[in-house]
């Protein structure tokens, strides 16, 4: 479905001095310095696949996602979507993909939201009958309802994103790239955009890239990850392996009745002598241990006698503490 | 799918415009106001010239003929002058090029409906009232009015369209490499003023100024659709006027084509 290979792209820009002198500097001067926001990447994607497309801010996601949608030309390097080459063939491509850049709208800013569809409807040559069942379709997953009749410019932010959502969908796509779908949402809202991306992915087996920095989205719809950092991808795999490759770590939380003694819980310790961090607040204690080496059950059952206790919690690492992780060159 | 289909696919964007430019109608007074404020001007000073002048007839233009001439050229340059490279760079700048370049539809007919949609508004809005109005007048001043120039004008005006938005584009997608296109727009603007007989008759240059700038496409925009009107072209030099036109036009629209292949691949999308 897509294949990247050796995806490469470079930036060139001008040389900036600080300062006011530094500008006139600037103004003259030729030189300019080589940005590489991609470095490298190269991945396939199966068709009906949800990939989540994750790495910090200025890592190289929105640029890759360019070069995919065929409005940046890479470098060096090759991307086939479908068998068309995206940057060399931008309008047969764009009739089979559908975009959501979460930061820019794409509906018609003065004119109702239902003008946007109609209008969308004709340049995607959608026939009636698949518009209407596409239109039923996404009214009742995304609540389009209530505000289809609003002009676009008076929508919240909430209204306006299920909307460039239905809008990139409302011809059938088989590749959608969403950058940062659910940026500035509320729950309700995002829980919403989801439910839409996992339906549609069901029911049309429809291809998701998303990128996004809430890593809720990733572990409720994606099946994959891609982590890229400085332009490399660090990672590349199932949901599933990450969490067992990385996500060994877990914490043990207990409520005491009585303030804690760090001493008295230095005994577990002895259960694994590699890797056993205490931290203790008051009346409460925290063991952060190893699955892999001591289990859950071995830790509670040796506090269960020593400690008075009210409360109790485990904490398994979540994707974003992974994420974290991977970010700080930790693993 | 057919033609009609491809149609129906670019008019929502002329339409578009034209919604949108109906919805300022302040817009609309403060230009009839500015340009009627240049228009007084530009005919008192005539007016002082011609009053010192001991001939009638300067360089085959009376006083009355004069008076046409620059109430045309002043309703000619609003239908000949569409500003399509600002919407291309304000899209660059912003960063919304991203959207409409995912979408299937080809940057430069998109273009040209928006520019569609820009026409027919100054059309409606201001041209017909004003032409028909000139037309009154010059009948009043001589009598007589000419069908045939006036189709010829049509003809030629909507050629001077053509040249304008190839020319307004290519220069317009320039900006996919200079961000800020403020200080080139300033010098192409008063260029095309000079060049294309917005401000004085090109008769009024000297003979081998005039035979050059007669060959650049500027004086196909404004002065040959007026000329044509005022019926001061004729047989042979009217035929080489249009051929001229519709030179440019092809000449322009390589030049586009050529700009948009090459710059295309050079685009940085700002933002996001």
């Amino acid at each position: 479905m897509i294949e990247v290979k050796n995806l490469r792209k470079e930036f060139k820009m001008n040389k900036k001095y600080p300062g006011f002198k530094g500008a006139i500097k600037s103004f003259f001067s030729t030189e300019y310095t080589v940005k590489t926001a991609v470095d490298d990447i190269s991945f396939n994607i199966q068709d009906g696949e949800i990939v989540g497309y994750i790495g910090a801010n200025g890592a190289g996601k929105s640029t890759t996602i360019k070069m995919m949608t065929g409005i940046l030309t890479p470098t060096v390097g090759k991307v086939i979507v479908n068998g068309v080459v995206p940057y060399e063939n931008r309008q047969k491509n764009a009739k089979d993909i559908g975009v959501v850049f979460g930061q820019k709208t794409q509906l018609w800013w003065d004119l109702p939201l239902s003008e946007t569809f109609t209008l969308l409807k004709d340049i995607y040559e959608v026939d009636d009958k698949e518009y209407k069942e596409r239109m039923d379709f996404l009214n009742e997953v995304l609540e389009l309802e209530d505000f289809m009749l609003s002009p676009v410019r008076t929508l919240s932010l909430g209204q306006r994103m299920r909307g460039d959502l239905a809008a990139a969908l409302i011809h059938n796509p088989k590749v959608v790239y969403l950058d940062e779908p659910t940026i500035g949402l509320d729950v309700v809202v995002k829980d919403n955009v989801r439910k839409a991306i996992k339906k549609m992915n069901e029911n049309y087996g429809t291809t998701f890239i998303l990128t996004t920095h809430d890593l809720t989205d990733i572990e409720e719809l994606c099946n994959r990850i891609i982590i890229i950092d400085n332009g490399r991808i660090l990672y590349d795999g199932g949901l599933r392996e990450i969490k067992s490759r990385f996500g060994y770590m877990a914490s043990i939380e207990i409520q005491t009745k009585t303030k804690v003694d760090l001493k008295e819980a230095e005994f577990i310790k002895k259960l694994d002598e590699e890797y056993i961090e205490l931290e203790a607040k008051d009346s409460k204690l925290i063991i952060k241990f190893n699955k892999n080496n001591t289990s859950t059950t071995e830790i509670t059952k040796q506090l269960m006698g020593r400690f008075d206790i009210v409360d109790f919690s485990i904490n398994e690492t979540t994707i974003e503490d992974i994420v974290k992780k991977i970010y700080k060159n930790e693993v | 799918m057919g033609k009609k289909n491809k149609l129906k696919a670019y008019l929502p964007f002329a339409i578009n415009v034209f919604q949108r430019q109906l919805s300022y109608k302040a817009n609309v007074i403060i230009f009839l106001f500015g340009e009627s404020m240049m228009l007084a001007v530009t005919y008192y000073l005539w007016r002082a010239i011609y009053g010192n002048s001991p001939d009638a007839v300067i360089k085959g233009f009376s006083l009355n003929e004069m008076i046409i001439y620059i109430l045309m050229s002043f309703l000619t340059a609003l239908m000949t002058s569409v500003d399509i490279s600002y919407d291309i760079s304000r899209e660059v700048k912003d960063g919304s090029i991203a959207i409409n370049l995912v979408r299937p539809v080809s940057y430069e007919k998109r273009m040209m409906f928006q520019a569609l949609g820009n026409v027919m508004y100054n059309f409606l809005v201001i041209f017909i009232a004003a032409f028909i109005f000139i037309n009154i007048l010059l009948y009043s001043y001589s009598g007589t009015l000419s069908i045939s120039n006036i189709l010829l004008y049509f003809l030629s005006t909507a050629l001077g369209i053509l040249i304008n938005f190839y020319y307004s584009y290519a220069f317009g997608l320039l900006s996919f490499k200079i961000t800020n296109m403020w200080g080139l727009t300033q010098i192409m603007g008063a260029i095309i003023q000079l060049l294309s007989g917005a401000l004085i008759p090109i008769a009024f240059f000297p003979n081998i100024v005039q035979k050059f700038i007669g060959l650049l496409p500027f004086s196909s925009l404004i002065y040959t659709p007026t000329m044509i009107f005022l019926g001061k072209l004729t047989g042979t030099e009217l035929v080489q006027a249009i051929v001229l036109q519709l030179m440019w036009i092809i000449i322009m629209a390589a030049i586009a084509k050529l700009l948009w292949n090459t710059l295309v691949k050079q685009l940085t999308i700002l933002g996001g």
